[in-house]
């Protein structure tokens, strides 16, 4: 907390010392109060510091004395929560009819109610009880900003630029330190100025800068501009030129400006620790088994790697859906062959899965017309011997089909035949019997979907592998 | 012997008073009270609280005549009062009173009859207690002043 003295408040104000004197002594305070205890301590109060107080506990009253003799008084110092008249419209009244600043005071501490006085012109508040303390630092913040008024122009801001956010944000951290029984905070102060809205204040204080909502997209879109040309244009002074916004300091810009960067480069951090994941995966990928037969598979490593932190938590909760890719479902299941989307790191990032899942629908299309596109490649299985083992990398049964989960134990529907004829009905998808194995832990090749069975011997590429696989005692777990 | 039942009054009101402040039943703000005191205003802070004794009791007695009332149902009314108790409490400096009319407050924005009764009687409570000390201390006080008086004799 910072408590101003006298002597600091002169400096900047020497030049007006006359002015200045007669503003601190002799102040004219008028005080309106319903409660007739509050009004006797807050008039001892002014009294003891120095002030020529007339009180009255009837608004009326008071406005009428205001109105007889504009100079009469320097300062109101009004209660909110009245009777006779609502505490607002007399805030407002004796603001707009007359230039005086106006203190208001209230009983209870709420915001709201601070808000809307100060919406109402309050120049400031006084949480009851009144201390001396508080009433001394007020009236002298008040006038101060008074004198400073009348000869220079506000230094920054007006009205327009603070909307009523920031003033509710002001106004509620300002009554969080208020609420602390220790003494004003002066700084605090010089940035919630009530009426005057804008952010002036004693020329040796800085401005607190509050970026709003617009001033930071005004901020956004000099950037983005700025940052089209080249980022070296990216100067605080240039986006000021271009923002051209009043109140606000190359400086204001070029804090905000870092703190933009810092923010930018956090995000890339996050994005590139995904990346740190993908080759992870990698090492992880190369771990499985790899049979001779595998140059088919090479590019394609089994491997569901989290994409993120969040997808790795579900991921360890065994939550994770069939790693970030569509439900198995939309891809044209037409036979009970399940293709389990096998990623290879690289293509880890999102627009690529986009891009490769599209690929891959589109292939899967084309399943039961041309088995020969088997052997391309695109249609991605997992070696038998594989299959479990990479489950058990990760720990989880995959959940294919949406909620339906495959055990490592995977039942296998019938026993492989050479002919492939298959028992299990294709398109079927009940839990639990959708990756069909045979007893040699080779995936069942389904009846294809025009139920003609599937002639391995038709495309060389498949009967190698049904070859190679058949040299497969046992799966692999 | 004036002077040791002097030393006496002055100890005796010295402890009355920090254990009203131990308890907390009186705050920094009284201690402002006593410094608004001075020669110009030499009664300041029995008069300040004279008056608050008055606007408490007609306050008490509106609240009280407000909940027994079986028709009850203007709580704004009620919280009006006690926006007015509160600031005049604070005002003094007599924490408990209004730490126990904000607390009644509360009850009566929720329309919580009980809550309001058992409030009004804490509240009752509290400012009897107040009230008793408060005398007593002013009792004190007076008897001090009269024996620093007799101290110094007035020469006619």
């Amino acid at each position: 907390m910072s408590l101003v003295t006298n002597e600091e408040c002169l400096n900047p104000l020497l030049v007006n010392a006359k002015q200045k004197s007669q503003s601190t002594k002799g102040l004219k305070v008028l005080a309106i109060d319903d409660n007739v205890v509050c009004l006797k301590v807050l008039g001892s109060v002014l009294e003891k510091c120095g002030y020529t107080v007339t009180t009255t506990r009837n608004a009326n009253e008071g406005l009428e004395m205001l109105r007889k003799n504009k100079e009469s008084f320097d300062i109101v110092i009004t209660d909110v929560v009245r009777d006779d008249m609502d505490g607002f419209k007399l805030l407002e009244a004796i603001g707009l009819e007359m230039d005086i600043p106006v203190i208001m005071t209230s009983a209870n501490g709420d915001t709201r109610t601070i808000v809307e006085g100060i919406k109402n012109g309050a120049r400031d508040y006084l949480v009851k009880p009144v201390k001396m303390e508080d009433v001394k630092n007020i009236i002298q913040h008040v006038t101060s900003k008074n004198t400073i008024e009348e000869d220079e122009s506000p230094i920054s801001g007006n009205d327009t630029n603070i909307d009523t956010n920031e003033l509710v944000q002001e106004s509620s951290t300002l009554l969080v330190k208020r609420k602390s029984k220790n003494s004003l905070q002066y700084e605090d102060e010089e940035t919630n100025t009530g009426s005057s809205g804008g952010e002036s204040c004693p020329p040796r204080k800085k401005n607190r800068m509050r970026w709003s909502k617009e001033m930071h997209q005004k901020f956004l879109d000099a950037y983005y501009q700025l940052e089209a040309d080249s980022l070296d244009k990216v100067v605080p002074k240039r986006i000021l030129e271009i923002m051209n916004e009043p109140g606000i300091t190359r400086e204001n810009v070029a804090s905000h400006l870092q703190k933009f960067r810092n923010g930018l480069k956090k995000q890339n951090a996050i994005l590139n620790q995904d990346s740190h994941w993908k080759s992870d995966a990698n090492n992880i990928a190369r771990k499985l088994p790899e049979t001779s037969n595998n140059n088919m598979f090479a590019n394609h490593k089994a491997c569901l790697v989290p994409r993120n932190q969040y997808e790795q938590v579900l991921f360890q909760q065994n939550a994770l859906p069939v790693g970030n890719f569509a439900p198995i479902s939309t891809y044209s299941m037409l036979d009970n062959r399940v293709y389990r989307p096998v990623l290879d790191a690289n293509a880890l990032s999102q627009p690529d899965l986009k891009r490769w899942r599209r690929k891959m629908d589109d292939e899967l299309l084309k399943i039961p017309h041309n088995y020969a596109n088997f052997g391309s490649g695109q249609f991605y299985q997992d070696p038998v011997s594989s299959a479990p083992v990479s489950l058990n990398y990760v720990g989880t049964p995959y959940q294919m089909f949406g909620q339906v989960s495959v055990s490592p134990q995977m039942t296998y529907i019938s026993p492989f035949d050479s002919t492939g004829l298959v028992s299990s009905t294709p398109g079927q998808l009940e839990g639990g019997d959708l990756v069909s194995l045979n007893g040699r832990g080779v995936p069942d090749f389904g009846v294809g979907a025009n139920g003609s069975p599937i002639n391995f011997s038709l495309d060389d590429d498949l009967s190698t592998i049904v070859q190679q696989f058949q040299d497969i005692s046992a799966p692999r777990l | 012997m004036l002077g040791l039942g002097m030393e006496r009054l002055r100890t005796d009101i010295n402890r009355l008073l920090a254990l009203l402040f131990h308890q907390g039943v009186l705050d920094e703000q009284y201690l402002q009270l006593q410094q608004l005191q001075d020669e110009s205003s030499p009664n300041f802070v029995s008069e300040v609280v004279n008056i608050y004794f008055q606007e408490s009791e007609k306050l008490l007695r509106n609240l009280r005549s407000l909940l027994m009332d079986r028709e009850f149902s203007d709580y704004k009314k009620m919280g009006v009062h006690l926006n007015q108790f509160i600031g005049s409490s604070s005002s003094i400096g007599a924490k408990r009173v209004r730490n126990v009319c904000v607390a009644f407050r509360v009850a009566s924005e929720q329309n919580n009859r009980l809550g309001c009764l058992r409030a009004l009687e804490l509240l009752e409570h509290e400012y009897c207690y107040l009230k008793n000390k408060l005398h007593e201390l002013f009792q004190i006080e007076q008897q001090r002043l009269l024996a620093a008086a007799v101290r110094y004799p007035v020469q006619h």
